[in-house]
């Protein structure tokens, strides 16, 4: 995997407009998803994927496979754009637990077509969103990382350096906090699909 | 193992990341406590529902505004911004609009008098019928324009044929006429070349 991501990084750095597009395209979707989950507003993660990327773009070089893989050093660099994004906003507006949570329309699953289901996925996604927005900003992170994004324990470590044991505690206190923020706001019988 | 233990260990249950041997730990606990199998359920709950949590797909102009505002590759084509605009621009500024816009008046006005006279027709005109119609007579037109140059051309072609032959007719009589004249001539100075030649033997 990193010989590949090496070679993908050698051609961009060649000039390969075709190697740069592929691999905006390959981090693209993360890199917006983890903005949206960090924020909670779609017009806000596609600007930050694009400071993301930009970033990613004037930086490349200084990228080496021996430290680890590509992935993870872009995620690294989105990371931290979004948490100094956070940083500044956090003290002008009440992001957590508030009404301005984007809401969004998930109708982008052909397989998901009746509204009553938009309906629910909807639903369902602004309860999420509220629940993670009552973590604290480190329980959150190691949450979303994690059970979102899909990130092994390692990854997360690699990600935020810091060492596994805390990445595991996080984890754990984020899932459990979430789920007594969710008891005490829900009622469990509306979610039931059959 | 006690609740407060469990819990700490309680994600990578979860997860399924313990070995063996602590998980059967756990296990036993949770046949005896209630309350930790219930958060059991919760959190696996949680766990699943943020993995079914829906991604958002990144537009194609979200890429294609990366792309533009990293390598800058992206760049929307189209006749009008690449010809047309760089074309009419020049003649939109302050410096040449004065002359366009004279060029603009006097090709309205050739037009104008020299072009089709849009007054004389009336919205029945288009309609399929008529325009068949105006075909036809027209067809008709050019048929009967062209038998008429048929008609000409072979009257010409006949009056080149006469004039040709009337030419040559002439040209031949001319030519004839020459050689006649000079085998006179020769005869005659042949014959004044013998009297001459008698008179000096005498």
């Amino acid at each position: 995997m990193q010989h590949s991501d090496a070679k993908l990084v050698e051609r961009c750095l060649g000039g390969d407009a075709h190697a740069w597009e592929n691999l905006v395209r390959l981090y693209s979707r993360r890199i917006l998803n983890l903005g949206y989950h960090y924020t909670g507003r779609l017009d806000v993660a596609e600007e930050l994927t694009q400071e993301v990327f930009l970033k990613v773009y004037q930086n490349l070089r200084s990228y080496s496979a021996s430290t680890g893989s590509l992935q993870n050093w872009i995620m690294r660099v989105a990371r931290n754009l979004i948490i100094d994004y956070y940083r500044a906003t956090r003290h002008d507006k009440q992001v957590a637990g508030s009404e301005e949570l984007e809401v969004l329309d998930f109708e982008q699953d052909s397989q998901s077509a009746s509204p009553f289901e938009n309906l629910y996925l909807k639903e369902k996604a602004h309860y999420l969103m509220k629940g993670l927005s009552m973590l604290t900003p480190e329980l959150k992170e190691a949450v979303l990382l994690r059970d979102i994004q899909g990130l092994s324990y390692q990854e997360i470590a690699d990600m935020l350096e810091i060492p596994e044991g805390t990445v595991k505690s996080r984890i754990n206190r984020g899932r459990i906090e979430l789920a007594k923020v969710l008891r005490k706001g829900s009622n469990p019988e509306g979610f039931a699909v059959s | 193992m006690n609740c407060s233990r469990f819990e700490t260990l309680l994600s990578e249950y979860v997860d399924g990341t313990l070995d063996a041997r602590v998980r059967a730990a756990l296990e036993v606990h949770l046949q005896t406590c209630s309350a930790c199998s219930m958060l059991v359920q919760e959190v696996q709950s949680v766990r699943s529902q943020l993995a079914d949590f829906p991604p958002i797909e990144p537009s194609e102009e979200l890429i294609e505004a990366i792309i533009e505002k990293t390598s800058g590759r992206f760049h929307v084509r189209s006749i009008w911004a690449e010809v047309i605009a760089p074309t009419l621009r020049p003649f939109l500024t302050q410096r040449f609009a004065f002359a366009t816009l004279i060029m603009f008046v006097f090709l309205l006005l050739v037009g104008n008098v020299i072009g089709p006279d849009f007054s004389a027709f009336s919205f029945s005109d288009f309609r399929p019928s008529a325009l068949v119609e105006q075909a036809d007579r027209f067809s008709s037109q050019v048929q009967k324009k062209w038998g008429q140059i048929r008609n000409t051309e072979s009257r010409l072609v006949g009056e080149v044929w006469r004039l040709k032959e009337d030419l040559y007719g002439r040209l031949d009589y001319h030519l004839i006429n020459m050689l006649v004249r000079s085998y006179q001539h020769s005869i005659e100075e042949q014959g004044a070349r013998k009297e001459v030649k008698g008179e000096k033997k005498k």
